[in-house]
């Protein structure tokens, strides 16, 4: 019953979180790509350099928005997450193992879910390597053995720490957040709210940052197809025009 | 006379903030004990010392007389804020969370409590007003069968109604067995509540009974004025 109910209600916190917002985008996102012609050649010199220049800037924003997820977001909002029930948890004697592992297993499902949006998302980038062969997908794409290989490693390794370190830290950290630490055991706390933290953030590196590839697809995705139906229009006016003479 | 909670000796530091200096007092059991103070005297901190939600620095507290643990946890229903749920959760998810978690949950008698209570299990509680929520804790808090119930404010943000609904609901949902701890600065509302009060000073602890404090004629706010002004 217990394990129902918690698996229920931490499902229905990453339903709202990943797959609806998340899902959405990058659906939204692959379905443009999808539909997209796959062009055949280079435009115009400017155009080339221009949508260059507009990947190259959504990929820093991109990668920024990756960094305040992973280094950020996990030490604050998710806090609160975390606090939310687990009081209950603690008040049946069975002090956040139900929670947290529930938490563990998302988080490896999540890890797989993530890198194969990443893989799908960079795959189905691959049409635009004409354009974007100077840009950073390319590379990361040839080298995804080598960056996602030793991140599977150290994630096998955090998630036992994540149910060990943060199970036996449970009670500094249910105290810090109920009351404020108010000059607890601040590092003692603080280390427990990194381990605990430990799960939260690999559901940033694997979630967030592939979301916000995925934002950021979607919209660079927009921008490209207004380009291209700007460019469309033209060509056909044009060729109309060449049709008339 | 038995007691529900018996503390021997206790310390609690926050830091360099000392709460609690070798504090010694025993709740006696079957009784709605009415723990008074002023603010930030520690009312508060005791009550979650009792419920294991904090750890004394020294000394020893024992409920139904064990020494708190997880083992302890059982015995005591500690009323929750209304942050502690999922945002997100309906007033019947809630009830089905303890009802999932906790073994001693009385599921007919929360349902009842929902319509005294004016709860409609289909609402949202991020949704519900300030009240509403704070009528949701008590109810959760209450449907638990156990021997020792640790509420703190809680009729602090209800209307004279519900007030006067979530009192009776104590009183009627808790047997002679049953130890009822209530923090409150609402005296004149739980004047008849209290069977017992517990003033915690910065110099003490002072108790008395309510019953000889109303063989004075005096009321309990009065009497914990006389006492908070010493």
């Amino acid at each position: 019953m217990i394990w129902r109910s918690t698996i229920k209600w931490e499902l229905r916190k990453y339903f709202y979180r990943v797959f609806a917002i998340g899902g959405g985008f990058l659906l939204a996102a692959w379905a443009v790509l999808w539909l997209l012609p796959v062009p055949q050649a280079h435009w115009h010199p400017a155009v080339d350099t221009l949508v260059f220049i507009v990947f190259f800037a959504m990929s820093v924003v991109s990668v920024l928005i990756g960094l305040y997820m992973i280094l950020i977001h996990p030490f604050t909002t998710s806090f609160c997450d975390l606090h939310q029930a687990t009081l209950i948890e603690h008040q049946s004697g069975r002090p956040y193992v139900y929670k947290l592992s529930v938490r563990v297993v998302l988080n490896v499902v999540t890890y797989f879910m993530g890198v194969g949006v990443l893989l799908l998302t960079m795959r189905l980038l691959s049409p635009f390597e004409a354009w974007v062969d100077r840009a950073w997908f390319s590379n990361m794409l040839a080298d995804s053995p080598v960056v996602f290989l030793p991140l599977a490693g150290i994630f096998a390794l955090g998630a036992p720490l994540t149910l060990l370190l943060g199970y036996k830290y449970f009670d500094i950290f249910i105290a810090k957040r109920t009351d404020k630490v108010a000059g607890l055991d601040v590092v003692g706390a603080m280390i427990a709210s990194g381990l605990i933290s430990f799960g939260t953030l690999w559901d940033s590196i694997f979630i967030w940052f592939p979301l916000a590839a995925g934002v950021t697809i979607f919209v660079v995705v927009n921008l490209f197809l207004a380009i291209f139906a700007i460019w469309t229009i033209a060509r056909f006016i044009d060729h109309n025009a060449e049709v008339q003479l | 006379m038995r007691n529900a909670v018996a503390i021997q000796g206790m310390n609690k530091k926050f830091g360099k903030k000392e709460v609690f200096r070798d504090l010694s007092l025993a709740f006696p059991a079957g009784r709605v004990i009415g723990l008074l103070g002023e603010n930030g005297i520690g009312k508060t901190t005791l009550l979650r010392l009792i419920a294991d939600i904090l750890k004394p620095n020294n000394g020893e507290i024992r409920v139904g007389g064990e020494i708190v643990s997880r083992k302890t946890r059982g015995q005591v229903s500690f009323m929750l804020a209304p942050e502690n749920f999922y945002s997100f959760m309906k007033v019947r998810d809630a009830v089905q969370y303890f009802r999932d978690f906790f073994p001693d949950f009385d599921h007919k008698r929360a349902e009842r409590l929902c319509e005294e209570f004016g709860l409609k299990p289909k609402e949202i509680i991020k949704k519900m007003s300030k009240g509403q929520q704070e009528r949701l804790c008590i109810l959760l808090c209450l449907c638990r069968r156990v021997p020792l119930y640790l509420l703190d404010e809680p009729i602090a943000g209800l209307d004279p109604k519900f007030k006067h609904e979530s009192i009776k609901a104590m009183l009627a949902n808790t047997d002679e067995e049953q130890t009822v701890i209530i923090s409150s600065h609402l005296l004149r509302d739980l004047e008849t509540v209290f069977d017992e009060i517990f003033i915690l000073k910065q110099d003490g602890v002072v108790q008395a009974n309510c019953d000889d404090i109303r063989a004075q004629g005096k009321s309990v706010e009065a009497f914990y004025l006389e006492v908070a002004a010493e």
